[in-house]
């Protein structure tokens, strides 16, 4: 026979008829002679009651509220239809790059500067033979690619899912290919990286990342809005100074390549997939 | 200058038709159509509320509806339908309100799966039979003396105390429309802890009925 203790861990399986026949037959012979048991279960029913009669009073929605959340959806939708718009590509546009990038460079400090880069990335992407043709120009951005995509303190996965989001919203392509190849070979499935832009929240990043996400993506698509909020986001997930001046400077550098890559029509490599 | 060419964002604000069937608004949803968001709002934000509402007060679950109207926007292009579209929305709403008990510390679920409430536990003798039983459940309702809000009041405080999961797993399997094995998709919890959940919070509840009808205090 049942102990009380024992009715009682079983109580609410019996009232929600999540147990076998013999289970509550053996349950209904306690009931039958336990007083106790018998004004337990009672307990539990109204307990039941009580809070299902609170649940039905409370759940309708205020007409205020839905208003409320109809003007914040149209307003999202909004923000969003203008800022496709300002990507509005120009199909008249001839897609010939505007300058020609240097692929046999004479001169030696480039070489120097090609050979660095073929060692570190495989290749010489046509954003650096670009910038070739000013050897300042083109040593001071392999340095910031260098010392921010290759050392840090962000992992190189994160900081290429950051240049994929910011990269996508400022509609270059150029660099959310690149980019999404490198998280394709760090084990990033399609579907990751297809929800990555339209979902970064649901991605694999731990809180922290998706935090300084959040941030680096408004700091982008809206830099004169106040980030007071998404930064102490980022503090409450834990995240250092250095960290988060990293993320940003991602977020700084790509923004800018976007805009260079897209109005000098500079190409994708076709032999390097 | 007049822009013209294909804009995949433009709005196109009609009114829909009620009888819209679910694959036809999801379509007008990805095509951004407001119309179609202002329909949806009117037909799900209710279950979306009931779902906060089971781990969050008011003011909080109105939050947490809104966060998930935003994030709906975003997602709705990788929704596969194969839930259905108001499972999908109160599975964000859900996801989003047990991020808002992370961030605001609210006690949640813990490694804590014993089936029985520690009060309710040191009741029993040794031998397992009762040492210290319930009263009065059976003859009458211990709120029968009582107003109608005190005991509303009272049971709000309680369900805002438990694990918020503990109370969700209550709330939302009163829900006639949803089982068990939706509870536990919902929560991202087993079937077998839903079950526990839902005796744990009925368990404080029965405390909670017991010394307000004793003693007056919630």
């Amino acid at each position: 026979m049942l102990t009380c203790r024992e009715v009682t861990t079983l109580a609410s399986d019996f009232l929600d008829g999540d147990l076998s026949l013999f289970r509550r037959l053996n349950i209904r012979f306690h009931l039958a002679r336990c007083a106790g048991c018998s004004e337990f279960l009672a307990g539990l029913r109204v307990a039941d009651q009580r809070a299902d009669q609170l649940r039905r009073s409370i759940t309708r929605p205020e007409p205020e509220l839905l208003d409320r959340l109809k003007a914040s959806v149209s307003a999202g939708l909004h923000e969003e239809a203008s800022l496709a718009e300002t990507f509005q590509p120009d199909l008249e546009a001839s897609n010939e790059p505007l300058i020609e990038g240097i692929d046999e460079p004479s001169d030696e400090r480039v070489r120097r500067i090609f050979d660095d880069i073929r060692q570190k990335e495989g290749f010489v992407p046509n954003l650096f033979r670009a910038y070739a043709h000013q050897p300042d120009v083109l040593e001071y951005n392999w340095q910031r690619e260098k010392s921010l995509m290759y050392g840090g303190v962000l992992g190189e996965a994160f900081k290429s899912a950051i240049v994929v989001v910011v990269s996508s919203d400022n509609g270059c392509g150029y660099c959310v290919h690149h980019h999404q190849v490198a998280l394709q070979s760090a084990g990033f499935s399609q579907e990751e990286l297809t929800a990555l832009s339209s979902d970064p929240e649901s991605s694999r990043f731990t809180g922290r990342e998706k935090a300084l996400l959040a941030l680096v993506r408004q700091a982008n698509r809206d830099p004169h809005k106040p980030a007071d909020a998404l930064l102490a986001r980022v503090r409450a997930e834990g995240a250092t100074d250095a960290e988060i001046i990293e993320a940003m400077s991602v977020m700084e550098l790509y923004s800018s390549w976007n805009k260079f890559l897209d109005v000098m029509r500079i190409p994708l490599e076709t032999d390097v997939s | 200058m007049q822009k013209t060419g294909f804009n995949p964002f433009a709005k196109r604000v009609q009114s829909v038709p009620s009888e819209l069937s679910e694959e036809a608004l999801v379509e007008a949803l990805r095509n951004r159509d407001e119309a179609a968001y202002h329909h949806a709002v009117e037909k799900y934000t209710g279950s979306m509320l009931a779902t906060a509402r089971t781990m969050l007060d008011s003011a909080a679950a109105e939050d947490v509806v809104q966060e998930a109207w935003v994030s709906v926007m975003h997602a709705i292009d990788g929704f596969e339908g194969r839930s259905g579209l108001k499972a999908w929305l109160c599975r964000i709403t859900a996801n989003k309100a047990k991020n808002h008990l992370r961030k605001h510390k609210r006690e949640t679920l813990q490694d804590d799966f014993s089936v029985l409430e520690s009060d309710i536990e040191s009741r029993f003798s040794p031998d397992g039979r009762w040492a210290n039983p319930f009263h009065g459940f059976e003859r009458h309702s211990p709120s029968d003396n009582l107003e109608r809000d005190v005991m509303d009041d009272c049971l709000q405080k309680h369900l805002g105390r438990m694990p918020g999961e503990h109370s969700a797993a209550l709330l939302l399997t009163q829900q006639a429309e949803m089982s068990k094995d939706d509870v536990a998709s919902l929560l991202g919890v087993s079937v077998g802890n839903v079950r526990v959940m839902v005796h744990r919070a009925r368990q404080r509840l029965v405390l909670m009925l017991e010394r307000l009808r004793e003693t007056g205090e919630c």
